[in-house]
């Protein structure tokens, strides 16, 4: 399996920037410390070097060949599109596995056209794309060996045991939970085997696959799952699969549409939030009540100090000594 | 391996306390050089176009990238270990400005009797009301030594806040409980959230007496000493775990690194990593080792070493650096590196659900809310109580994002459904109806809970992980038993629909973020008997290194460590600038 290119590349596109591409160009190397602010322009007598370059350049996904780590091994985490990815192309999922993927989160957050949910708002498109990048791995995971493994009852397996051939980290089933995210699988091997226990568990119980089956009974095979109770399961177990599934759902439901999720920003309507803003007022804070129409990254307005942010607040000047009252 | 030119001082890290050493000491003439393995960055234009709580807060975007180094964890010696393979418990910071870019500006000092702690205790209730098993001391710095430095970091950040105790006045609206301070806050307070002001009415009808949040953060334009001009907070609603793009959280890059780089005599290198203090003749420290952005190895001469790193960080280079005159790492011919590891609570405690209100909760910030101190440190009577210490109760946090809060939602006893169409309706109704009651509260040092390095698992330099040993102890137990009635009555009088208390700690575990406030490991005492450093941070068995931040707390209090940790380093720093340079193997008294 190759590394799939981040879903963060700069489009070569003539179309004018919007206010997030401005912000990725000021920070190519050659522009830094020309947009790097009042102090170090103002001086011109303190050093800075290594400055930084934008993640989508570096993460080239070759094997270490020294023993030194150089940064490009371990990529940071990326930014978000400056597009929204296509829905209509998979960079990880088949055709059948994003099917699947779809109707299992449409039943952790159902919707239909005119009240949207999980499918409308293009959370399995969110989550293929989150499989593209470094394994699925989007936030930087330390992947050394050995890992662990679980025991029941009192004690460990005795030395003797064939397993202990390696080197192992023994821990009570009642103790791992304490010690976070220890999984050996990537999140890639996660989804395909999910899937895959998904469709057999729901071959069993209802005699087909899941996204032929009705919602009633999807409902009941999520409600085995969220229970432990979904036999076929291995790893990941059905609890396991089931808490990944709707942790990807709300992060995608609530993400920057950007991401590929929460189309429309159908996920902030539900709920109230007006994503990302530059200001509020005092007289916001205690206005109870949407105070604000919804606003992605690539609709928030270029931030050019002293400028107006919306129709109400003035961005302040930082570095200098002017600054515009508010309303 | 290239030998590069020496300066006077090297620092680990560009974070806040080598950014006040390097202001200070570039002032009186010395050069600094910062090795920062992150970033350079500032509000403009590394800031300006953040606000996605997807990068930023769920995939920590800021933090040290736990590919290359993370920290491993067992609950107890007899335990076994694993690496925090994923984000949790914590959020260290990589790049310049350190943690202090993406911290949620919450600025306190300690009170008074945080710095005696163990002589008042046992004054108050005798020997034998400490823990079994503790390794609680005083610090040998008192509150009133430290007051000119408290007032002066405070001037030069622009802390906004009430004002308690002006020279021991008690000042109506600000915490009563507060150490005398000389001069009041150079700024008003933040504004607080709705469900803030319906817990400070509810505190004061229990009788308890709430006020605003103290913030590293503006309230209103600020021109600080050095002529930084910033700009007043926006209440934008993406401030911990982001930096400010207006400059009003206050930050290294905003407050000590300007002044300091115009001096011509600091440099940062960033994307480079220090990887152990090189020891020369006699035990000294000769300079640092470090990788720089290509992966090649360099030595860096210095005059003296400042370990201005992490907690972790600090404690980790002590033991990663050995010689035959220091077999066990700088500062640990007594064996006392690692030892004092402490923690702070920090949990949701009691949860309010106000159906039909719409809160605003996404905007402000950390700090927009109000605090009650009645149940912090000694401030009340612990005769009849089966603990020591307490902390604080917060009102409702500013900048709630959906990613990180509709996961917990519903707001229910019975563990109601969390997915489904009923579940959608939930969110849809009452996402922003929820008021929060937090508890921060001390963490106390144990002789079973301490830092060392781990036998099996390395970091990207092929040294290993620094390993914690770590669990809540009985007093911990019992103490948060006894706060969490009272955040249940308080959160009672505000009068929600329906209400959730967790009226039991759970014993710690590493997955749950709980504060980036560990603390010691490299503790600051009276003699080399009790102690790594002496009260300037300065290794009492390697003089010309020197250790800042909360690796020094002998123990920690329940209130944020960073307006102390600067202080600190503002009374070390002028000692090495007028002092130190004149006798360079001298420990400073």
């Amino acid at each position: 399996m190759s590394d799939e290119k981040i879903p963060t590349e700069k489009p070569q596109s003539e179309e004018k920037p919007t206010g997030h591409e401005v912000t990725l160009l000021l920070m190519s190397r050659r522009g830094f410390l020309r947009a790097a602010g009042f102090a170090v322009a103002a001086t011109g007598l303190g050093v800075v070097t290594g400055c930084d370059t934008p993640p989508a350049e570096e993460s080239t996904g070759a094997l270490p060949t020294e023993t030194v780590p150089v940064r490009a091994q371990y990529p940071e985490v990326p930014y978000a599109p400056i597009v929204p990815p296509p829905a209509d192309v998979l960079v990880f999922f088949s055709p059948h596995e994003a099917q699947t993927v779809e109707a299992l989160t449409a039943r952790i957050l159902p919707g239909t056209p005119d009240d949207p949910g999980a499918r409308e708002a293009g959370i399995a498109n969110y989550i293929d794309k989150l499989m593209g990048f470094n394994e699925g791995f989007a936030e930087p995971t330390y992947r050394q060996a050995p890992y662990a493994q679980t025991y029941e009852g009192d004690t460990p397996p005795d030395q003797a045991s064939p397993s202990n051939q390696y080197q192992t980290v023994w821990v009570s089933k009642d103790e791992i939970d304490r010690y976070g995210f220890q999984s050996l699988l990537t999140p890639r091997e996660i989804y395909r085997a999910g899937l895959k226990s998904v469709d057999s568990f729901a071959n069993q119980t209802a005699g087909s696959n899941f996204v032929d089956l009705s919602e009633d009974q999807q409902d009941q095979i999520l409600e085995a799952m969220s229970k432990g109770e979904a036999s076929g399961f291995d790893n990941p177990s059905a609890k396991d699969f089931f808490a990944r599934l709707r942790d990807d759902t709300i992060n995608g439901m609530f993400a920057d549409p950007a991401y590929g999720g929460n189309r429309d920003m159908v996920g902030w309507k539900l709920i109230g939030y007006p994503g990302a803003q530059r200001a509020y007022t005092p007289h916001d804070i205690h206005t109870e009540g949407p105070v604000r129409p919804p606003q992605s990254l690539a609709m928030m307005h270029q931030f050019h100090p002293g400028q107006l942010a919306n129709s109400h607040v003035a961005v302040p000047v930082s570095g200098t000594e002017e600054q515009r009252p508010e309303h | 391996m290239a030998i590069q030119k020496k300066v006077d001082v090297v620092t680990v890290g560009a974070g806040w306390t080598a950014a006040i050493f390097a202001q200070i000491l570039t002032e009186g003439g010395y050069n600094v050089l910062s090795i920062e393995q992150g970033p350079m960055r500032w509000a403009n234009p590394d800031f300006k176009h953040n606000h996605d709580p997807l990068r930023y807060h769920i995939r920590h975007a800021m933090m040290v990238n736990l590919g290359r180094e993370t920290w491993s964890w067992r609950p107890n010696p007899k335990a076994p270990t694993l690496p925090m393979r994923q984000y949790g418990s914590f959020n260290p910071g990589q790049g310049v400005g350190g943690a202090a870019i993406h911290w949620s500006g919450m600025n306190w000092r300690f009170l008074e009797s945080d710095f005696n702690y163990r002589t008042h205790y046992i004054e108050r209730y005798g020997e034998n009301k400490l823990p079994a098993g503790n390794r609680i001391q005083d610090w040998p710095v008192t509150y009133k030594e430290l007051e000119p430095y408290y007032d002066r970091f405070e001037y030069d950040i622009g802390v906004s806040g009430q004002t308690g105790n002006l020279n021991g006045v008690i000042l109506e609206g600000g915490n009563p409980f507060e150490a005398p301070r000389s001069r009041p806050y150079p700024l008003p307070p933040l504004e607080v959230t709705i469900p803030s002001v319906i817990y400070a009415d509810a505190c004061r009808e229990l009788g308890y007496h709430p006020f605003p949040q103290p913030a590293g953060i503006l309230s209103q334009a600020y021109q600080d000493r050095w002529g930084n001009v910033r700009s007043g907070c926006l209440y934008c609603g993406f401030c911990t775990r982001y930096g400010c793009e207006v400059d009003a959280k206050s930050m290294p890059v905003n407050t000590h690194i300007p002044p300091a780089l115009r001096t011509g005599r600091y440099e940062i290198r960033a994307h480079s990593k220090v990887i152990r203090v090189n020891l020369g003749p006699g035990g000294r420290a000769t300079g640092v080792t470090y990788i720089d952005e290509q992966g090649q190895e360099q030595e860096q001469p210095a005059d003296v070493v400042l370990l201005s790193g992490f907690t972790f960080t600090n404690v980790r280079m002590l033991l990663l650096s050995r010689s035959d005159d220091h077999p066990n790492g700088i500062g640990n011919d007594q064996g006392l590196v690692g030892k004092n590891y402490t923690y702070q609570h920090w949990h949701g405690v009691s949860t309010g659900l106000f159906e039909g209100r719409r809160f605003n909760l996404y905007m402000g910030n950390t700090s927009t809310q109000n605090v009650i101190f009645d149940f912090q440190a000694d401030v009340f009577d612990h005769s009849d109580l089966d603990f020591v210490g307490g902390g604080m109760l917060f009102s409702t946090l500013g900048e709630r994002d959906p990613l990180a809060s509709v996961g917990s939602l519903p707001v229910t006893d019975e563990g109601g459904k969390n997915w489904g169409q009923g579940w959608k309706d939930y969110l849809r109704q009452n996402w922003d109806s929820v008021a929060t009651i937090v508890f921060q509260g001390e963490s106390l040092p144990y002789e079973d809970q301490f830092l060392d390095l781990d036998p099996v698992y390395k970091a990207a330099d092929g040294q290993p992980l620094l390993r914690l040993t770590f669990d809540w102890h009985q007093n911990d137990y019992n103490m948060y038993r006894f706060i969490a009635q009272r955040a249940d009555e308080i959160m009672k009088q505000m009068g929600p629909t329906r209400q959730k208390t967790t009226k039991e700690l759970d014993p710690y575990n590493i997955h749950k973020y709980q504060s980036t406030h560990p603390t010691g490991g490299a503790i600051m005492g009276t003699d080399p008997g009790n102690s790594v450093t002496n009260k300037y941070g300065q290794v009492w068995d390697t003089p010309n290194v020197f250790v800042t931040g909360a690796a020094l707390y002998p123990q920690n209090p329940g209130v944020n460590p960073t307006g102390t940790l600067a202080p600190l380093a503002y009374m070390a720093a002028e000692a090495i600038r007028d002092r130190f340079f004149r006798n360079p193997d001298r420990i400073l008294v």
